[in-house]
């Protein structure tokens, strides 16, 4: 499984099962988040702790989802950033569209408030 | 006789450089410029001063204290709201004898101020203006005078550059003290345009001195820069000595023997391996210019380091700064942005560089000599279709002119533009009309466009867009240099300027910042948005694929490291690969249309 999903109250977790997040999953993972905004899911957090590297096409089907998520008054809030991943982000200034935390119990209570 | 140095001003017109430091205390040859002016009016005698502050006042005062150092009897008044510089007079009137100098404390002049003094007396003036001749000035009290000197008419005048303008305050003022019951209390009012058009409406006589020696009103950066470079050029000359520094200096022994400009260096500086000065340069105290640096015509503010084979020309660095990227017309204050992310050219980035050009040049002319028939049966179509040249020049950004402000820093960058060739595919001279086809872009907001079915496209342009055949005449571009095979698609000049003003955003949403980060990329032919699918992404893949591509673009060992598998693109390998992606996407006819 490339993409593991559990539900923690009314938020979603994505956790990428993968060490590189490129653009051959990135249309998989861009439409399992749009169709979960689509079904209602407000509150998503994609867990990146597996992860070594992303790609430019991995990230770019991220920023869409968000897109489409702040739209319905969403948000999809990122944890586990891995020093590769985390440079990316913050390369791409990335860091500053997402709001990122250190584990999912961070990100959990983020969204409780 | 006492004089009253003005020296509150926030100094709008000098920002950035304003921001952190006083104009007072702008360095000129390393000394505070106010420094100068207390100093020429000693000549004259004139040691008690006050000087009005404001704007960053404890620079001025913990420097110069209560004078003793100086050999002066200075006095301050601190201004919690400015009032305009006559305004400051009107406040601390008790101060002032009969007849006193006021003087601007951004203004250096050489005027000898005896013979403005008698000339002030003889004509019973209530107040003179010292006044000169300029250029370039964007705004200006400019006067009339009759025969005697006295001023008839005041009048700001704005201009944008080059006109001539006729006697322009110098910044020093005689004063008589009856003037100051003129001014209003507790009311903003300024010498030369208030002041000045209360006592013309009273007739009070008021006489304009012009003065023929030199005048240096420091009233934006260039003039900084230029006030500086003057006056080293005449101390040079003066001393009939090329570069002066004192003992605590250290010069790489390769640097002298090539420095054939006036070249001043403060304390404790360190000068290294083969840098080298083009033109004249003066650099402040604790200031480290590493090997191979090439610096001409520029102002190092002290405490700054610049890095290995940077280029600075033509330019301020302020003080505090580590520079690591080329510099051209202009200013950096605490720039975070510039500080390790920019270009630093070493020799393994020169090998690189000469490495891809090659196969640039190879690739390209190989194409174009394959490619020739196609060429030619591909004029003859649009020749045959419809009116018009076979050719088309699309102007393309790889950059707008960007100008950074912030609280601490400043950049300004001009405008790239490359005209890139290509077949035409619309109907001769409609290209650059107004489309009104907005609705039908297919990027639903951002600055990008795209329209499927555009009614400019001609029968043979339709073909050519679907097969991305128009975009061949590129190639030449390569060849020329104006492209890299690899790199960022050029943006038509509208979508670049949208992306750097508008930037990228919606409610709640804003990725303007990584949009931006296209600009610093060169342009080419293929990289990742060429080869992912072009016309078939959104906005936000797009400039994520843009700002990527860009991020590998940037020489920097620094950034290198968190690049990870991006350092392939940077390889030959991942070079050729690139473009033959984009080749294979194009042939499928990926988002093409």
């Amino acid at each position: 499984m490339n993409f593991i999903e559990q539900k923690r109250n009314d938020v979603l977790v994505e956790v990428i099962n993968l060490a590189r997040a490129t653009l051959k999953e990135a249309d998989d993972f861009k439409t399992i988040l749009l169709k979960a905004i689509e079904s209602g899911e407000r509150k998503i957090v994609v867990d990146f702790s597996q992860c070594d590297f992303v790609d430019s096409t991995f990230l770019g089907g991220l920023v869409v989802s968000l897109k489409r998520m702040t739209a319905v008054g969403g948000d999809i809030r990122l944890i586990g950033f891995r020093p590769a991943v985390r440079s990316m982000f913050e390369l791409t200034r990335m860091h500053k569209v997402f709001e990122a935390f250190n584990n999912l119990d961070d990100a959990l209570t983020s969204f409780a408030k | 006789m006492k004089c009253f140095i003005l020296g509150a001003g926030k100094g709008k017109r000098l920002q950035p450089l304003s921001n952190e430091l006083p104009a007072p205390m702008f360095p000129v040859l390393n000394k505070p410029l106010l420094l100068y002016i207390i100093e020429h009016l000693k000549k004259f005698h004139i040691t008690d001063i006050r000087i009005n502050l404001h704007h960053l006042p404890e620079y001025i005062d913990s420097y110069f204290e209560d004078g003793q150092n100086f050999d002066a009897n200075i006095s301050y008044s601190l201004e919690k709201d400015l009032l305009g510089t006559a305004g400051a007079l009107k406040r601390t009137e008790t101060f002032f004898g009969s007849t006193f100098i006021v003087h601007a404390g951004n203004s250096l002049t050489e005027i000898d101020l005896n013979e403005l003094i008698y000339f002030h007396n003889q004509n019973h003036s209530k107040l003179t203006l010292a006044v000169h001749t300029d250029y370039e000035r964007y705004q200006c009290t400019e006067l009339s005078i009759d025969d005697k000197g006295k001023i008839v008419k005041s009048n700001l005048r704005q201009t944008k550059t080059d006109s001539k303008f006729d006697l322009i305050p110098s910044g020093v003022y005689v004063f008589e003290k009856e003037t100051l019951d003129v001014i209003p209390t507790r009311q903003v009012c300024d010498i030369e345009t208030d002041l000045l058009n209360l006592l013309l409406s009273q007739n009070t006589p008021a006489y304009a001195f012009i003065v023929k020696t030199g005048c240096y009103r420091v009233q934006y950066p260039k003039d900084l820069l230029k006030l500086n470079l003057k006056l080293l050029n005449d101390f040079s000359l003066d001393q009939n000595q090329l570069i002066h520094f004192s003992d605590s200096v250290q010069i790489h022994k390769s640097v002298i023997p090539k420095t054939f400009h006036p070249l001043f260096i403060g304390e404790n500086s360190l000068i290294g391996k083969n840098v080298e000065f083009l033109g004249q340069a003066v650099i402040g105290s604790n200031v480290k210019i590493d090997e191979g640096a090439v610096i001409s015509n520029a102002v190092i503010f002290n405490n700054t380091y610049i890095g290995k084979n940077i280029e600075i020309n033509n330019s301020i660095v302020f003080q505090n700064l580590h520079i690591n990227t080329r510099s051209d017309f202009s200013i950096y204050v605490n720039d975070e942005f510039i500080i390790d992310r920019y270009k630093v050219s070493n020799f393994a980035n020169s090998f690189s560089r000469i490495l891809f050009r090659t196969i640039d040049i190879v690739f390209s002319s190989v194409a174009l000599i394959i490619l020739s028939p196609v060429f030619f049966l591909i004029v003859i179509f649009i020749k045959l279709d419809s009116k018009g040249p076979a050719f088309f020049i699309s102007r393309r950004m790889q950059q707008p002119e960007i100008i950074q402000k912030s609280k601490n820093w400043y950049r300004f960058q001009p405008e790239k533009i490359v005209k890139y060739f290509k077949f035409r595919t619309m109907i001769y001279s409609r290209e650059n009309e107004e489309t009104g086809l907005d609705e039908k872009n297919i990027y639903e907001y951002g600055p990008f466009f795209k329209a499927k079915d555009d009614p400019r496209i001609t029968r043979v342009g339709k073909f050519l867009r679907k097969t991305s055949l128009d975009e061949l005449p590129l190639l030449i571009n390569v060849l020329r240099g104006d492209l890299k095979l690899v790199g960022i698609w050029g943006l038509p000049e509208k979508e670049a300027i949208g992306i750097q003003t508008k930037g990228v955003s919606n409610k709640d949403f804003d990725i303007s910042e990584t949009a931006r980060i296209r600009f610093k990329g060169e342009l080419g032919l293929a990289g990742y948005w060429q080869a992912r699918g072009r016309s078939e992404l959104s906005t936000e893949e797009r400039i994520l694929h843009d700002s990527i591509q860009s991020i590998s673009d940037i020489d920097d060992e620094l950034l290198l490291k968190h690049l990870g598998e991006y350092k392939k693109s940077r390889s030959v390998k991942g070079y050729i690969s690139l473009i033959l992606d984009t080749v294979k996407s194009v042939i499928r006819k990926k988002g093409a249309f």
